[in-house]
Order: structure tokens, then sequence, then C-alpha cells
């Protein structure tokens, strides 16, 4: 048995026997349009249809993106904080403005937050049995991926410091690089260390912040998502008077 | 064969010393043409306007027209300007 879908005359045709992994993220989008496409219309695509392997699959697409995502995130955060506390140069200087500051944290959180705006957009599609399982578990693996990030990034902030920027333990290793290092400059590192070591301790607190945004943003772009589209669904049906239901 | 092995590195030696900006510009002209790029871009009015600009457009491109790739260009672009502006600061400024 076929599923068929499409619009616009164009004809989606999948065998269910198929397997379906998409390979990356705009691959699983597509996908999800396709399954979204075909249940809309009316055609609804048996359970079984979305295998273990394919929900596996989507799945690890999410989780990947969102590992990169949160990588990058918690790079990002010190030189937020550095910049607020004035450790860090932004635009050049080190005294920054409110705008620097302000600007700062939207760059720390904004490649966070584009991402999970673009998952949010996803519930515009959320009907039907299969669609929305390949979201779920699109999203299983990206709110997984923003847990593991709060939890490790929280332990490695307080890791560096306390462990790897303690005064003792940390003027010991420098000390290494005396012969590699003349003058004053020894001291200027130590000194400039030890004044960033606070930032870590309020980046852990922060990285929480921005991990609970990744899992709230797309949550609740779905609800909202969702509900617009079955209010236009229903009002498509009442005046084409169409037989074809959706699948909820 | 040894003349055209000894033309050979001699027009790679040219091409080579062509390369060097320093056969152009002093050190010095070198260093605050760069120092000039660097003001201009990476810090004050224009950078943060390009910063801004940029950082809008990752999120126009890469969540609006869900063209990631061009989204995620915008967003390194946004982020060489802002923080870059300190390092290339330190490099060409104090060397002027």
């Amino acid at each position: 048995m076929a599923a068929k879908g499409g619009g616009k005359g164009e004809t989606w045709i999948q065998e269910q026997g198929q397997q379906h992994k998409p390979k990356g993220l705009v691959a699983a989008f597509s996908e999800i349009q396709n399954y979204f496409m075909s249940e809309r219309k009316g055609s609804p695509i048996q359970e079984e249809f979305f295998t273990f392997g394919g929900k596996i699959a989507f799945f690890e697409v999410g989780f990947k993106g969102g590992l990169l995502s949160a990588l990058l995130s918690v790079l990002l955060t010190p030189f937020a904080i550095g910049v607020v506390e004035a450790n860090l140069p932004i635009f050049g200087t080190i005294h920054p403005s409110g705008f620097d500051k302000f600007f700062a944290f939207a760059i720390a959180l904004s490649f966070s937050t584009g991402y999970a705006l673009l998952f949010a957009g996803l519930g515009k599609y959320y009907i039907g049995i299969i669609t929305k399982s390949a979201i779920k578990n699109l999203l299983l693996g990206v709110f997984l991926a923003a847990a593991i990030k709060g939890i490790l990034a929280f332990l490695a902030f307080h890791f560096i410091y306390f462990v790897m920027l303690e005064p003792q333990r940390l003027g010991k290793f420098l000390l290494q690089f005396s012969w590699l290092v003349k003058g004053g400059a020894l001291p200027w590192v130590y000194q400039s260390l030890l004044e960033f070591r606070p930032v870590f301790l309020t980046s852990a607190y922060f990285v929480l912040i921005t991990s609970a945004l990744m899992i709230l943003i797309p949550v609740a772009g779905i609800a909202i998502g969702k509900r617009k589209t079955e209010k236009a669904m229903a009002q498509e049906a009442l005046y084409t008077g169409s037989g074809a239901q959706p699948v909820k | 064969m040894i003349e055209i092995a000894s033309i050979c590195v001699a027009s790679a030696t040219g091409f080579v010393d062509k390369l060097s900006p320093l056969s152009y510009f002093s050190q010095d002209g070198y260093a605050q043409g760069w120092a000039f790029i660097t003001r201009w871009f990476l810090t004050g009015l224009w950078a943060r306007i390009f910063a801004v600009l940029f950082l809008i457009s990752a999120f126009w491109q890469g969540v609006y027209r869900q063209k990631i790739v061009l989204g995620i260009i915008f967003f390194v672009l946004a982020l060489i300007i802002t923080y870059t502006g300190g390092i290339f600061g330190k490099m060409f400024w104090w060397s002027t």
C-alpha cells in the first residue's frame, strides 16, 4: 500500500515498507512536510509506516543539531559575561556601553534561540499520527542535547573555577612557562586569568537559562502553531464543505 | 637543463616577492592601512551597525526563510565583527 499526498499538482508517493532516515535537518524538515501534506488531505498513513529505525533517525538528527547549537552557546557564554564584567573587549573597546552589553547577550543567545525558533516553526505541521511522531522524536533529540549541555556545561564551568583556575594551582602551572615568556607577561596573564575567573561561575547559571530556552521555545511554538493549523483546517472544511477530514 | 631550472626558480622567487605587501608599502604604511580598515569595520558605530544588520539577517535567512547555511554565515560574520575588533586593534594599533 502506498501513501499519497502533495499540493498544486505534485504527487508524493511512498512505499510503506520503505525506511525513512533523514540524514540532516533539512531532510528531516522535508520529510515532516511530506507527512503533513499527506495527512492534511485526509489520507491517513498507518502507524507502522513510521518504523523504529525512522524514529531513531529523527531523534539522531535532533540530537546532533542540538549538540552543535549547545557547543556554540557554551563557548560564547563566557565571552558575553566577560564583556559585561569589563574583562573582554567588544567592538574594540574594553568599556562597553549599555547597547554593547545587550548585544553581547544577544549574540550569545542568538544561535540557540534561532535554532529553537526553527523547531518551533514545526508547530504548524503538528497534526496526524505520523507527523506528530516524527516531530516528537526530532524534538526529543533536541531536548536531550539541551539537557546534557546544561548539566555538562554547569559542571565544566564549576570545574574551571574551583580546580583549573584555583590561584595556587594556576600559579604553579604558569611558572612552568617562565623560561618561555620574559618580563612582566606572566604576572599579567596570572592577574588577567584571576580577574576572569568569576565569569565562569556566572556563565554556569547563564547556560542553564539557555538550556531552558532551547526546550521552552519549541514547546510554546508547537502549541501555538498546532492551534492555528487546526483552526485553519476547521474553517477550510466549513467553507469548502470538503469531506476530507484530517487525522488529528 | 640547469638553465631552465634556474629560470623557473628565479621566476618563482619573483612571483613570491610580488606577493609580499612590503614590495609595495613600507611596514608602517601597511600596518596603518590595516589599522584604518580595522577601526572602520570592527570598532565604533559602523561595527555596531554591521553587527546588528548581520544578526538580523541571520535570523531572517536562517529562521524565517529556512536557509540554514546562509543564516549560519551571517551569524559568523556578526560574531567576527563583534569580537575581533579588540584582537586586531591590539595587533595593528600597537605596531603603529
